[in-house]
């Protein structure tokens, strides 16, 4: 059976129950991947090779993992997340990790209690994310497995896995045994490119570049996400002088290339969600202590587009700040703020 | 039908990837992947489906977009001219007054829009190559005219490039850092990974895991299995011109001093010079504390970066300068020695820049040539 993603079973928001003992319950927010991920994504799939992320930090790349293991096993009776592994790479983490830890320590103590079961090492054995997943994986059903920021790791890291990847197959050394999987599962790999990753490990993945967003699937993003109810066609004065104002700023950060990192739709969307929260503070009786001045600034901002309100949630480091606070008195407007 | 498709294109991908970055260069492995999508269906209801398939399968983190996109259009243009070639001549056209050529217009991704289906494709390869030396030089152009990165220039050198060259956007001296998207964090990953793993002379660990596969096998635990610890160790070495001509590239030293300083400390050092290493290398900027030259050589085998324009900020041959880098260089034979020139290497040819290349291996200042530079380093022939 030919898996195929298709980008629009996650177009609106989903709260997904709990499953006892098992998930706790979860909020998916809409995701919205651009056609040419989609496209990435199925031809992964299609030839079952792993799909390497990349992107600025906040493009969505781990996003795009779930989403696809939710449209590809979320129904009804089933939950996606019997078929979705996570592994979160961390500096010290090796290839290994992803695939089994063995729990040495409960075998010495086995020995010093003189047990029988010490020899029988399969006991000390436990599966992880990939492990799981190859172990699990056979026809009709291919786990999602998403090996999260791989170049975090160390540089051998991804030529470890390379056996894994490209066969489907691993071994515990410890008790000899070799699993391999019916069909290979879905691996879906992201990176913020701080670290080049081997020749050898690239040659066997469909890569794809996660360009920054443009301004209607910036704007059908935040309509989904904030105002599911509204019409899509119409305006909304916040979100437009929102969505204006952070182009502008990502296209000014980007020509002077200086100021540091660039700004990503995560940062506009918690940027927007703050922005929103303060504009609706500004409709009740009741203005909350302390708030008036953010409420008063957020107001202000929607029909003078010149301020950043509440810049500290878009500007994550002091380059950026100092930027355009100068720039901010050097066109004679005040502060940034 | 083509009986290998896309070949063509592919092997220019493969030159790219050789003379252009100095990298191993796509395998047939990866022209299956394509093969094998085509099969299914994938990329045959457009050109722009099939590019998109090949970006997806062959394009790889390194691969500058722009080069791979142009490179995809001359194979598209050189099917279209073959396809014309093969259909039956159509009996000519009478004259007609030539329209004025119309500027090439680009798409957002970078890519020509001369290929829209319009009928208006040049009709062989050497119109295009005409059309293309008579415009300005495409972004394929530039690359593969230049020589290879991981060699040394050679041949008669050019007419220096235009001044202006130097102020476009992508060597615009603001004292930013180096060209391109080299960040710091990207530059301490890339020296961090040369460095090797050696074993500690005196500290040892206690390796659990054979420990207890042992005590479990003999079902007592005698003694723990000992391990001597590991240690970095890069004996990377830098050296790096602090002349006023490198000025524009402060930032990028002072983060290498850092580096080396905090980061790195004792698995690497650096130095200072200024325009050419004279008796004396200096421990500091301001050229206090001065080490002489030939006791840093003598005392070991080392990695050496060196930092520096090479006199090609001048824009005119300076052989003095020549002359003594040359004669620092051959004392420099028994170390391994890559060099990094912040200018652009168009304005290498015709002044000392362009001698010191063909003594050691230069390398254009930016993500790519920092990455050869390294991957030189790496290699058993550095």
């Amino acid at each position: 059976m030919l898996l195929t993603y298709t980008g629009k079973k996650l177009e609106t928001a989903v709260f997904i129950d709990a499953v006892q003992g098992k998930y706790p319950s979860e909020l998916m927010e809409p995701y919205l991947p651009d056609p040419e991920l989609v496209k990435a994504v199925n031809l992964a799939v299609m030839l079952k090779r792993p799909l390497l992320l990349m992107g600025e930090p906040g493009s969505g790349k781990s996003l795009a993992a779930r989403a696809v293991a939710y449209e590809l096993y979320h129904g009804e009776g089933a939950d996606y997340r019997d078929n979705f592994y996570e592994w979160h790479i961390k500096s010290t983490s090796q290839a290994k990790d992803g695939l089994y830890e063995y729990d040495a320590l409960r075998r010495l103590r086995d020995a010093q209690a003189n047990r029988s079961e010490v020899q029988d090492e399969g006991r000390y054995v436990q599966f992880r994310a990939l492990g799981k997943a190859i172990i699990q994986s056979k026809e009709g059903i291919r786990p999602v497995v998403l090996i999260d920021e791989i170049d975090k790791a160390d540089i051998d890291f991804p030529n470890d896995l390379l056996n894994e990847i490209d066969r489907g197959v691993f071994t515990v050394v410890e008790t000899g045994q070799t699993y391999a999987a019916e069909e290979k599962p879905i691996i879906i790999i992201t990176s913020n490119r701080e670290r080049e990753l081997p020749e050898a490990f690239l040659r066997r993945c469909i890569y794809y570049f996660i360009p920054k967003f443009d301004k209607d699937l910036l704007l059908k993003i935040l309509k989904r996400r904030f105002f599911p109810e509204v019409a899509p066609d119409a305006p909304i004065p916040l979100l437009h002088a929102a969505l204006d104002r952070f182009l502008e700023l990502r296209d000014e950060i980007e020509t002077a290339r200086s100021v540091g990192k660039n700004l990503s739709t995560s940062e506009l969307i918690d940027w927007f969600s703050a922005l929103n929260r303060y504009n609706m503070l500004s409709s009740e009786p009741q203005i909350p202590l302390g708030l008036e001045d953010a409420i008063k600034d957020v107001q202000t901002f929607i029909t003078d587009k010149k301020h950043i309100p509440l810049r500290q949630i878009l500007f994550k480091n002091w380059e950026t700040l100092n930027y355009f606070d100068t720039k901010a008195k050097k066109d004679g407007t005040g502060t940034a703020v | 039908m083509e009986l290998a498709p896309l070949f063509d294109f592919f092997c220019d991908l493969q030159e790219y990837d050789r003379k252009s970055l100095g990298r191993e260069p796509l395998t047939l492995d990866e022209y299956g992947i394509v093969v094998e999508a085509l099969v299914f269906g994938v990329g045959l209801f457009s050109e722009n489906d099939l590019r998109d398939l090949c970006r997806l399968a062959w394009r790889k983190p390194y691969h500058d977009p722009l080069v791979f996109d142009e490179l995809f259009e001359r194979y598209r243009m050189s099917v279209r001219a073959r396809g014309a070639q093969a259909a039956p001549t159509p009996p000519p056209p009478p004259p007609a007054p030539p329209d004025p050529p119309a500027p090439p217009a680009n798409n957002q991704d970078g890519t020509s829009n001369n290929n829209k289906g319009d009928g208006q494709a040049p009709q062989n390869q050497s119109d295009t190559t005409a059309a293309r030396t008579q415009g300005t030089m495409s972004v394929t152009d530039k690359w593969l005219s230049l020589p290879m990165m991981t060699e040394t220039v050679s041949g008669t050198p050019g007419s220096p490039a235009p001044v202006a060259d130097i102020y476009s956007p992508m060597y615009a001296i603001d004292n930013r850092f180096l060209p391109g998207d080299l960040t710091p964090r990207r530059v301490r990953q890339l020296l961090l990974s040369v460095r090797r793993r050696i074993p500690d002379r005196f500290r040892r660990y206690v390796d659990w895991p054979s420990t207890i596969r042992i005590a479990a096998r003999k079902g007592f635990l005698l003694e723990p299995v000992w391990r001597r610890k590991m240690n970095f160790y890069s004996g990377l070495t830098f050296l790096v011109d602090c002349s006023p001509s490198m000025v524009a590239f402060e930032d990028f030293a002072k983060h290498l001093q850092t580096l080396m300083v905090q980061d790195m400390e004792g698995e690497g050092s650096i130095f200072y010079f200024m325009n050419c290493p004279g008796e004396y290398l200096y421990g500091d900027r301001d050229q206090v504390s001065a080490y002489p030259l030939l006791e840093w050589i003598a005392s070991g085998r080392r990695q050496v970066i060196i930092l520096s324009d090479a006199g090609a900020a001048r824009g005119y041959p300076n052989m003095d300068r020549a002359d003594a880098t040359l004669q620092f260089l051959d004392l420099m034979s028994r170390h391994q020695v890559v060099w990094i020139n912040p200018m652009p290497k168009r304005r290498w040819a015709g002044n000392a820049a362009e001698m010191v290349a063909r003594k050691v291996r230069m390398f254009e200042g930016n993500d790519a040539g920092l990455v050869a530079a390294i991957r030189y380093l790496k290699s058993k022939n550095g």
